[in-house]
């Protein structure tokens, strides 16, 4: 079963655009990583589907149920962490764990204890008081308190230092194991790398590629280096599939797509003195979405 | 609840400030009503310094012509209370930027938005029965003219009917605009804008109570005996209604802004 899915969900500020015609669908128990640079329409969508924002047109469902007409019913079973943290700046953390636990009608108070032992958050000081990083603490405890069976993060690790990235991460793996679906939006293609199943990428409010991990690293590119004997030229590579083309002299670099065969009878043209080919990361996949 | 708490400061100081100020004049009515130099000065101020405060002819002659002052002040500062809590409430998430973290809790929007009508009710109502106890003590008291409790209980009780509607407006306000910076500043230019309408009725006439909550009820006549017209009961009643069913559309339906 689909966890999420939108369809042709677009969203319109005025007349600036939001997201377009974005459909995308997560399934149960995959950890979705959803990357664009900023302002690519990340939050909006994360936003249109807490039913914080709505739709200018097109439809979301979370759990096979409309998120505006079920809204209430669906968000029991979300945790939500925002990239910016803002709560009851009065509040102690224990409170406002407390007081956010109070919505979902059970008690959490021992998840509460678990999850800031891990995290090493203290209980008792003001919110007010917190570090960026602190309070990013409190609303990842704030974010998984209630056990939720989806877990949208929107941009969860900035100001977390390493290790606490790290504990992070592996409380985040331990929840998927137990069957918890994730949506994980971010511009940091490492972490997505790290932990992620499936990637959407999004590009000015249109989502352009939605592939698995392995499909996205392995299969499909190929960072190609070649060293040539002359001077090499660059129009021997006009065929589909090929980008990031550049030619300097006698080095030549690229990133291929498609049939392996069609690329390897190209440079057995050539007169080489070195060859290389290599995985790309994400990172150069990603800059090649955007170039 | 989280709300009544945080706003129970501000309440007892609105209290307490309606307090002082009809405190003030039922205090100094003793002396002044004796004395007929005052009653002159008062009678010798401008036609429109006395519009404006509310001053009637009979202004001394019995104490329902000061009580009527009172409650026009009581009113305004009242308006104001009414109109800060309900802008106040209604926009506070967005302002503090805890619309998010609120909103992705398993609560609808109505029930969110009804909880904070109900709580901004309590508070008035807390508000307006202890400015009346004190008030009503003040008066047995301190007045020796016959005021009946009656005419007390009909003057006063305007000031909640005024409330209810600057709640309403507020509610409006706080629901309709994206984002507010400053509740003051929305809600002081609101009601000071009424209060202003309110004082050209020698220009616009019978027509001005249509226009101005501080002019849908009469309150020197109130204060003078009289009793409340039906038909603006209803007419201020069908207003603040529809004022607060269109808030509670527009939070519905309304985008919260990114942090």
């Amino acid at each position: 079963m689909d966890i999420i899915e939108t369809k042709n969900l677009t969203k319109f500020y005025g007349s600036s655009k939001g997201i377009e015609d974005l459909s995308l669908n997560v399934k149960e128990g995959e950890i979705l990583g959803f990357i664009g640079p900023n302002g690519a329409g990340k939050s909006t969508t994360i936003r249109l589907l807490l039913s914080l924002i709505y739709p200018t047109s097109g439809s979301a469902t979370i759990f096979g149920k409309d998120v505006i007409k079920y809204g209430p019913e669906i968000k029991r079973q979300i945790g939500y962490m925002p990239s910016e943290v803002f709560y009851y700046e009065n509040m102690r953390v224990q409170e406002l764990l407390d007081y956010s636990a109070s919505f979902y009608g059970k008690d959490c108070s021992k998840r509460i204890k678990e999850l800031s032992g891990l995290l090493k958050l203290d209980l008792t000081k003001k919110i007010d008081d917190l570090s960026y990083g602190n309070k990013k603490k409190v609303g990842i405890v704030q974010g998984l308190l209630h056990d939720p069976d989806l877990i949208i993060l929107d941009e969860p690790t900035g100001g977390l230092d390493p290790l606490m990235q790290k504990n992070f991460f592996e409380l985040l793996k331990e929840e998927n194991r137990a069957g918890k679906t994730i949506f994980f939006s971010s511009h940091i293609l490492s972490e997505v790398q790290k932990i992620c199943d499936r990637v959407a990428i999004i590009r000015e409010g249109t989502l352009i590629n939605i592939e698995s991990m392995e499909h996205l690293l392995q299969n499909n590119y190929k960072r190609i280096h070649l060293t040539t004997a002359k001077k090499a030229e660059g129009k021997l590579f006009d065929i589909p599939g090929v980008s990031d083309l550049k030619v300097e002299k006698n080095q030549v670099s690229l990133l291929y797509k498609g049939d392996v065969n069609t690329i390897s009878r190209i440079i057995a043209q050539m007169d080489l003195v070195d060859f290389m080919v290599g995985e790309p990361d994400l990172e150069e996949i990603f800059m090649h979405y955007y170039t | 609840m989280q709300e009544l708490r945080q706003n129970r400061n501000s309440t007892i100081v609105w209290t307490m400030a309606m307090i002082a100020i009809a405190g003030m004049y039922i205090s100094i009515y003793p002396s002044i009503s004796q004395n007929a130099a005052v009653a002159d000065v008062y009678n010798n101020f401008p036609e429109a310094f006395k519009k404006t405060f509310g001053i009637s002819d009979n202004f001394l002659s019995a104490f329902s012509g000061i009580y009527a002052l009172v409650l026009n002040l009581v009113l305004l500062t009242g308006a104001v209370q009414a109109m800060n809590l309900g802008t106040g409430i209604t926009s506070k998430e967005v302002l503090e930027r805890t619309a998010d973290f609120l909103l992705t809790r398993p609560i609808s929007r109505l029930s969110v938005l009804r909880q904070k009508l109900l709580t901004v009710f309590l508070l008035i109502l807390v508000t307006d029965l202890v400015f009346m106890a004190v008030d009503w003590a003040l008066i047995q008291a301190l007045i020796e003219d016959p005021f009946r409790f009656r005419t007390f209980m009909t003057s006063t009780s305007s000031l909640l009917l005024v409330q209810l509607f600057f709640i309403s407006f507020g509610f409006l306000l706080g629901s309709v605009l994206p984002r507010i910076k400053s509740v003051i500043a929305v809600s002081l230019p609101a009601v000071f804008g009424f209060y202003i309408v309110g004082l050209l009725d020698t220009v616009v006439g019978e027509k001005i109570k249509y226009m101005t909550p501080f002019k849908f009820f009469n309150v020197n006549m109130l204060a003078a005996g009289g009793s409340y017209e039906p038909g603006m009961l209803v007419y201020a009643a069908v207003l603040s209604i529809a004022a607060l069913i269109a808030s509670f559309v527009v939070y519905q339906r309304k985008d919260i802004p990114t942090i």
